[in-house]
Parts: structure tokens; sequence; C-alpha cells
């Protein structure tokens, strides 16, 4: 009896350990639904942020933009609107509140790169699943034409067009994947906190929080981290702990340090 | 220095180690080889010293009209003569006569080792020139003329006296043949004479078909300035390379190979040095008298200038004073002229603007900017500029002075603290209107656990596809080995090469073919459909039987029993040729083959 008791107390322990899955998670978005509904925004935001450590929604990020957006904290807005759309690429009030965001804080729309959605980041599993069904379908099609005697002169303009198709659908999923690479590494700036809303964040010529500024980023604005040699972001630690990265914008006109409070990445790690 | 007088001391420093084995008695020859030669010929002057493998030392006596070579060339040798050892050391000097008559090297000493030697006299006999080595120099000193009129270089200068740190403009022209195959210029003009330095040659202007010396030249000229650095008279000259075809001749009568084909040719290519003539011109250091205190070294022909950007501001606010000096004269050397502003004005360092042949810096208009601040307020005035320097057409000194310049100042105003551009930025306001722009969801939707970018790479799905993919070709590679008939696959080969010969038949209208490759065919399909059987061997009436026994329907077997006639008959009777048409009968027998399987 005793056994079972400890049991159950330690799985009521555990399960109690998850705030955020299942019934509790939803019961925080309500409570955050009703926190805003009653005016509490700061209570709001808390608890949409305390649900969006663990799980994602387009909804909730949608709802935690919003909040964001109406205490002025365009950084943080944009970042959420980003993450809305990221997992649903096509809801219109999110892309755009995102384009109203964006004009609020001051940042061109130009900052973000979108590009072609067909060779999007999401796309990437199709352009690979096509590229596996082409190549392996065209191979079982070579052998049982060449069983059926049925391979003739025009066999070789079946392999130029199989081989044509071959090569677009791995272009495509080459294409994808650098866009897939590109936005693991895109970051969102941020307000920093400071005494002025919205002030501009610097992106400094060196590691250093003394350091001079190449130039000066709005929060809101997307930059991608840089790559050292072996492909890893790079980080430097100061004398304090605080992490700098060096950032970039996607045309590479401005370039600099940042510290790890300053900016988001869209992409959970 | 004569060349003829030549220390053999230097033979020390390229001598071998001498052999051991020395033969105490040593004997020294002399000669001339050959000993008579016309005055255009050379010849050899040859030392030999018998015993011995040492460098000797000592001097040959100088002979007037004898020229000897600096460089002589040594040889030893060793040998055995009737079992006794001989050592023997050479010097061969090459000697070039000057005029004819005889001449004498008298007995002279020298030194080998420890020992003293003399050498004994050697007479050369010079003779005139005779009528072939005259016609040869003749040749050889019209073939230099010519390759010197092939390409030259033309130096003009507008006078050949200059002052000491004065610039002229000064002109190089490269004049080349236009029969001359000249590739490129490998080295443009450059400067011979250290009395003089020159400005940068840039660019050359081309200038075609200019008649010289009875041929027609491409002419390339630079301008430059020059300056006199070095008072004296100074020479100067200039040199150039260019690249040229010519043809490889070993046999040139000169050595050069320009001299082996008057017209050059195609070949390699070689560098051909061009020079000018040199030009000596006198250098005249600057007179002392009457030289102004203002003068700082501007020598030339000058006009002088000046101008404010505004004759009214504010206390503070800065006064650009622009000096221009307009002429010819070596504007790279001339400084700004010093203001004398007192107290009520204060001068930055001036900036410096050139506009004209920036190539020579010697004609154009130099400009000296000076920002003034004024540092009272009221009508002040601008002290004018003094200019000093020498011209030297007119050989004296001249001093230049602008206007004066009135300039009022105002009391300054409050100072007012700029807005920073970082504080512009961020005050930029959003006129928008926020309300209800925004809609809030009441439901979460669809959980994720993270948003990530799905990475094919790291899907199950995927690689599970990649595995069917492998699996299934795999199979059908194994199946396709495994149920293989080579026998089978031979005769589908046969037929498909019967059915290129039928095909052939058809184009080309031949009909016996068409009927002998019909009649293979249909035996060969027969065999395919009835496996155990060889109807090469059998009737037309067994074949059909064998059909009949295989199971295949009366029409195939009539079909193919008309057709197997069809065939006998074009075989043994010759008569094929029906009213209907070969693709037609084509077209009959491969439906009634198509059946065959």
């Amino acid at each position: 009896m005793n056994l079972h008791f400890t049991i159950l107390s330690l799985l009521l322990l555990t399960l109690s350990g998850y705030p955020c899955h299942g019934e509790s998670a939803e019961r925080i978005f309500y409570d955050a639904v009703r926190a805003e509904a009653s005016g509490d925004l700061k209570l709001a935001i808390s608890l949409y942020e305390q649900l969006s450590q663990n799980l994602h929604s387009a909804n909730l990020h949608s709802n935690l933009a919003n909040l964001y957006f109406k205490v002025e904290d365009y950084g943080r807005a944009v970042l959420h609107f980003r993450k809305s759309l990221l997992i649903d690429p096509d809801n219109r009030e999110a892309t755009s509140n995102l384009a109203f965001a964006l004009e609020m804080s001051g940042v061109s729309n130009d900052t973000i790169h979108e590009g072609n959605p067909a060779f999007s980041a999401t796309a990437q599993t199709i352009w690979a699943l096509l590229s596996s069904a082409v190549l392996w379908g065209g191979l079982l099609l070579f052998i049982r034409l060449s069983t059926s005697n049925l391979l003739s002169s025009k066999s070789i303009s079946f392999c130029f067009l199989w081989l044509g198709l071959l090569s677009f659908l791995g272009w495509g999923w080459m294409k994808s994947r650098n866009n897939s690479e590109h936005l693991k590494r895109e970051i969102i700036v941020l307000d920093n906190q400071s005494a002025k809303k919205n002030s501009s964040i610097p992106l400094r010529r060196f590691a250093g929080e003394g350091s001079d500024h190449n130039t000066l980023i709005k929060p809101g604005t997307s930059l991608f981290l840089d790559l050292d040699q072996y492909g890893n972001h790079r980080v430097h630690a100061g004398p304090d702990g605080t992490a700098w990265h060096l950032a970039r914008s996607h045309n590479g006109s401005d370039k600099g340090w940042l510290k790890s409070n300053e900016f988001a990445k869209l992409l959970s790690p | 220095m004569r060349k003829n007088s030549i220390f053999l001391k230097c033979m020390i420093f390229f001598c071998a180690v001498p052999m051991n084995a020395q033969n105490p008695e040593l004997r020294v020859e002399t000669a001339f080889e050959p000993s008579s030669i016309t005055l255009s010929n050379n010849t050899i002057y040859k030392i030999t010293i018998y015993g011995s493998q040492e460098s000797p030392l000592g001097k040959v006596p100088s002979i007037p009209g004898l020229k000897f070579s600096s460089t002589p060339r040594t040889f030893r040798s060793a040998s055995f003569i009737n079992g006794v050892p001989s050592v023997r050391f050479e010097l061969t000097f090459e000697v070039q006569p000057e005029k004819q008559g005889t001449f004498t090297i008298p007995s002279w000493n020298l030194k080998v080792g420890t020992q003293n030697c003399e050498a004994p006299p050697a007479t050369l006999q010079v003779l005139p020139p005779s009528h072939r080595d005259k016609k040869r120099q003749q040749e050889q000193k019209k073939q230099e003329q010519d390759l010197r009129e092939a390409a030259f270089l033309e130096l003009s200068t507008p006078r050949l006296f200059m002052f000491e740190g004065e610039t002229m403009e000064g002109k190089i022209t490269l004049f080349i043949w236009n029969r001359l195959p000249v590739t490129r210029i490998e080295r443009i003009p450059t400067k011979m004479g250290d009395g003089f330095s020159i400005t940068e040659l840039g660019q050359p202007v081309e200038n075609r078909n200019i008649e010289r010396n009875g041929k027609v030249y491409n002419a390339y000229s630079w301008n430059f300035g020059i300056t006199g650095a070095l008072p004296g008279m100074q020479s100067i000259s200039f040199s150039s390379v260019l690249r040229v075809r010519v043809k490889q001749s070993r046999n040139s009568p000169f050595g050069s190979p320009f001299f082996s084909d008057p017209f050059f040719g195609f070949g390699s290519e070689e560098g051909l040095e061009v020079n000018s003539d040199a030009i000596s011109m006198e250098i005249r250091p600057l007179p002392q008298n009457g030289r102004p205190t203002e003068f700082a070294g501007a020598i030339g022909s000058f006009v002088l200038s000046s101008s404010i950007d505004r004759d009214r501001v504010s206390l503070g606010d800065p006064v650009r004073l622009t000096c221009k000096v307009k002429g010819s004269g070596n504007f790279s050397a001339i400084p700004a002229p010093s203001l004398s502003l007192g107290k009520d004005i204060k001068a930055g360092p001036p900036a410096f603007n050139f506009e004209g042949s920036a190539s020579t810096m010697h004609l154009g208009e130099q400009s000296f900017e000076y920002v003034l601040t004024p540092q009272r307020p009221g009508l002040l005035e601008i002290e004018p500029v003094r200019f000093s320097f020498f011209d030297p057409d007119k050989q004296n000194y001249q001093t230049l002075t602008t206007q004066a310049h009135s300039l009022r100042v105002d009391p300054g105003e409050k100072w007012i603290e700029p807005v920073s551009q970082e504080g512009r930025i961020d005050e930029a306001p959003a006129q928008k209107s926020v309300n209800d722009m925004f809609q809030t969801e009441s439901e979460p939707g669809d959980w994720l656990n993270s948003i990530t970018v799905a990475d094919p790479l790291r899907s199950k799905l995927f690689w599970l596809t990649q595995a069917v993919g492998l699996f299934l070709v795999c199979l059908f590679i194994l199946v396709r080995i495994r149920t293989r008939d080579p026998l089978l696959e031979e005769r589908k080969l046969k037929d498909r090469l019967l059915e290129n010969k039928i095909r052939d038949a058809v184009k080309h209208g031949d009909w016996t073919g068409f009927y002998k490759h019909l009649s293979r065919r249909i035996r060969l399909r027969i065999s395919m459909a009835c496996p155990d059987s060889n109807p090469s061997a059998l009737s037309s009436v067994e074949l059909i039987s064998l059909l009949k026994k295989h199971g295949f329907s009366n029409t195939v077997t009539e079909g193919v029993s008309q057709l197997l006639q069809t065939c006998e008959n074009s075989e043994f009777s010759g008569s094929s040729e029906s009213s209907t048409s070969l693709e037609s009968e084509l077209t009959h027998a491969q439906s009634i083959l198509g059946k065959l399987k």
C-alpha cells in the first residue's frame, strides 16, 4: 500500500513539473487571454512567455506579438510575428500585423529576406522527397525497359530528360536547404530594456561594452549570425561572462558585435 | 685607361689548382696567330708557358695601334711524351689593330711561381684593308645606319639653358619605321643624366605616316616637365627598348639578329635598344641680386589673384580665402604664399589644388585655399597676399600683390546644443493609430514542441524512402540477372537484326532480300515460341504442324503458312514482285509475327 502511494506521489510530482503540457498549457493560455482582456498586459505577457518556453503555436506567438506591440516593444513584436508566420505561413492577419509592426519600429520591410516561397526553408522536405521519387523511379523504369527490350534509341532522350529533371530537383533542394541554413542563423534585434524605449542597438566594432560602434540597428531588424571557419557561430565571451555574437545584415552592409540579450533567434535552438 | 695594359694578376682569381709535378725548366713562347692580317681583321696574341700550369704574373707591354682584349682566355694541358710528363699553360688575348704597319711586342718579363721568365718578342704585320674588307666594312656601316634609322628617339626642349629649379616642358618622340616588325614598346623612354629630374611619362600621343630620311615612320610623343637639378653643363639623353620579331640566323655576319635580314621577319622576339642623341644644357644658378624676401622658389611666368567666399560672417564662422597662381612654371615646387593677417584673423593650413597639365605640372593654375576664422567682431581687413617668382625669360625677379579684402564680422549668436543623430532616429514617430489593429486569438491552436525547420536528412521518412527505392532497384537487378536466358537473349538479338534487314530491304525495294530475311525471321520466331524445336531444319508443312501442336490458333497457322509459301515462291521461282507494295507486305507480316509469342 505504501509502495503504491509512493509511486502515485512521485508520478503526480513529476507531472506537476511540466505545467505546460496538455490541459495545463491551454489553461495558462486562457489565463493569459483573460489577463489581457482585463487590461493586465504584463501578466498576460509573462504567462505567454512562460508557455512559449516549452510549447509553440501560431496563435500563442501572434497574441504575444500583439501584446508586445501594445506595450511598444516593437522588436519583440516583430520576433513573435515572425515566429507565428513560421508556424502558419498563410496567416494573413499576422502578415499584415508584422508589416505594421515593422513600420512602427522604423525598420524597412526589405530587411526580411523571404525570397521565392517555392524555395523556402519549409519546402525542403518536398524537394527532397520529389528528388528521391524521381531518382529511384527513373532507375526502376530504366531497369524495367531494359528487361522488356523496350529500350531503344529513345532511351538516350529518356536519360537526358531524367537527368535534367533530377538536376532541377537537386538544385531546388539545395536552394531550399541554403535558405533553411540561413533561417537557422537569423536573429531579431530586441530592445535592450534601457530607459529609452526602442532605442537603437549599436553593432560594436569589437566585442566589448566600451567599443565604438559601426552602425545603429533598430529593434525588430533582422540580422544573421556570422559563422567561423568550422561552421559554428562566432561567439566571444567577455570578462564578465557576457556572450558577444558577431552578426551582419542580409546584404552584409551592417556588421558588428551584439550581446546575447540584445537579440533572439527565430528558430528554437 | 687603355685596355691593352693588362695585369696578369687578375689571372690568379680564375686559375685552377696547378699541377704539383712542375718542370723546373720553364720555357715561354709568344706569337701572333696569324702574324699577318689586314686592318679590318683581328688576331690572337698567344703566350705559352711550358713546364708549369701556374698562372703567371706580369704585364703585356702596351703597343700604340694595337688594342688588346681585357679578358684573356686560358688553357692548361698535361701529357706524357715518351714516358716523360709535360705540362703547359696558354694565355691568349684578342688583338684588334687600329692602324696598318708592323708592330713588335718587345721581350718582357713575367713571373711564374717563384721563377722569373722572359717572354720573347713577337711581331705582327697589319696590311692595308683588302677590297673585300672595305666592302664588308661598307656593308656593316650601311646596316648600322639602317638600324639607327629604323627606330630612333628625338629629344626637344624649348631652349638649351635653364635655371636651377626651373621647370620647362620637354618632348621625347620615338620614331619607328613602319616596316619594322615591332610587337611592343618594352620600355618607354627613360632619362639618362643626373643633372635633371623629369615628371613621369604618361600615355604617348601617336602620329602616323611621318616622313624622315626617306622612310615613313610612326611617331610616339611624350611631353614631360624637365627641371634643372644641378648647376653647370649637364647632358641628357633618353633610351628605350622595343620588342622586335627577328629571324634566327646563325650565319649572322655580325652576331646581331637585326643584321641577318634587312626586312627582319617572323621568328623569335629580340629587344632593340633605341637611344636619343645627348643634349648638353647649361643649368644656371639663380641670381642672388634683387632676390625678394618673399621668394620661395617659384620660377616661371605667373599671374596672381585672390578672392573670399563671403564678405560678411558671424563671429566664429569660417571664411575661405583662395589665392590663384596662373601661368607656366615649376608648379610642383611652388609653396603656398605666406599670409600676414595679424591677431584679428586666424588662418589654417592651406589646401592645394592644381588644374592644368597634370603630367608635366608646367602649365595651369595652382590654387591655395585658406580657411580664415575671424577672432573679433567688426570690420576687418584681409591683408594683400604677396607672391615672388623668378622670370627666366626676363631673367629677373618679380613680385605680385593681390588686393586687400574687407570682411564684416557680426557678433556670434548663443550656442544651441544640436539634436543628436541617434536621438532623431529613435524619435521617428509613427502617426498611425494602433487601436483595433490586432485581433487576439482566444484559442491556442495546435501545439508544437519547437519551431524548427524540418531537415529531410534527419527525417526517418526520407531515409525509409531511400531504403525502399534502393531495395526495389536491387530487387529488380537481381530478378533480371536470375531470369536472364542467354539463348533467348541471343535469339532476341538475331530477331532485332533481321527486323532491321527487312526494313532495309523495304527501303531499297529489294523483294528477294525481303522474303529471304522474312523467312528466316518466321523460323526464328517459331523457335522462340516453341523452344524445344529446331525450325531451321523443318519444312513449311512441319512448321505449321508444330505450331498447331503448340496450340496456336488457325488464324496464326494459316497466316504463317501463307507467309512461308510466299517466301518459298520468291526463293525458288524468282517471281517475287506482286501487286502489293513491300510496306503493306511488311505490315501484314508484322501482324502475324506479333502473334507468334
